[in-house]
């Protein structure tokens, strides 16, 4: 049985769920405020809204991860290739 | 008598460097929370005032808001950011007349909050309130927030100040301050453009 839902109904799922999608995006679209006055500038001013609330937090998550990372990588005690580095040179030093 | 295991060696914790002060990152976190809760209160209100009928999203008694006055509040806000921004280079310089261009930074920013306080006396006074409009209701509790917001950067701005002064400034804590005002000071635009207008 598990291996009938893994080989036949789980593809099936997935194409079934993908195109209801993709097909027919106004049944899916979840706007609680879209359609109550029918306006399209209501419609246009939930999705661009949806947008803003999902991409913002992305964006600044990202942003501060690459800022946190350049500043790691300027400081030499972080960076583990400077650190390697000087410990090959070292090691060089006390061979020789 | 006891003998050392060999096998057992003293290690010594490796020095370790901030990369970032702890101040700063913990203000840049905090400040990315405010930017979302900026960002909420901006999405009810778009999508309020789109949703609305178009004669119905108005002040009472055909009032409207003071956009004029509000500029002027914004250019003292924009000055205040400015005073800052050079105060903080004169900080790293060691320069001495940092103190004043911060303390004439501070007295931009209560300027701004001042004048905007000026504002909402009038327009209470011509009957603007929260249960007034639904678009009363967004201005004060928009505006009202940011002005929050305004007044503990200002105190915060007021405390670096202090410290400056008694010469125990730390980088940190002022980075942290500059970096609370900054956001103040750029939010208010967006804030203003899209409610007053």
């Amino acid at each position: 049985m598990r291996e009938f839902i893994s080989s036949v109904a789980g593809p099936r799922v997935v194409f079934i769920t993908g195109t209801l999608v993709t097909a027919a995006p106004a049944s899916a679209l979840a706007c609680p405020v879209c359609g109550f006055i029918g306006t399209s500038d209501n419609t246009w001013a939930y999705q661009a809204m949806s947008a803003m609330l999902t991409l913002l937090p992305l964006a600044m998550v990202g942003a501060i991860v690459w800022w946190l990372a350049r500043l790691a990588a300027r400081e030499p005690r972080h960076n583990g290739l400077a650190l390697r580095e000087r410990q090959v040179r070292r090691d060089r030093a006390v061979d020789g | 008598m006891t003998t050392m295991n060999p096998m057992l060696r003293v290690v010594r914790p490796r020095a370790r460097s901030e990369v970032v002060p702890s101040g700063l990152l913990g203000m840049v976190i905090f400040v990315g929370t405010e930017v979302m809760f900026f960002a909420g209160l901006i999405s009810a209100f778009t999508i309020s005032k789109a949703g609305a009928p178009r004669d119905a999203w108005n002040l009472p008694a055909g009032h409207v808001l003071p956009l004029a006055a509000t500029a002027v509040n914004t250019a003292a806000l924009f000055v205040s950011g400015a005073l800052l921004w050079i105060a903080g280079r004169q900080y790293r310089g060691r320069s001495s007349v940092a103190t004043q261009t911060l303390l004439a930074a501070i007295f931009f920013g209560a300027l701004f909050v001042m004048l905007q306080g000026r504002e909402w006396v009038g327009l209470i006074g011509r009957g603007v309130t929260l249960r007034s409009s639904a678009l009363g209701a967004f201005f004060y509790v928009i505006v009202g927030t940011h002005a929050v917001h305004a007044v503990a950067a200002l105190a915060g701005l007021g405390v670096a100040w202090w410290r400056l002064r008694a010469g125990r400034l730390s980088y940190g804590f002022f980075l942290a301050a500059q970096t609370f005002w900054y956001f103040v000071v750029l939010i208010w635009p967006v804030i203003y453009a899209r409610v007053y207008f």
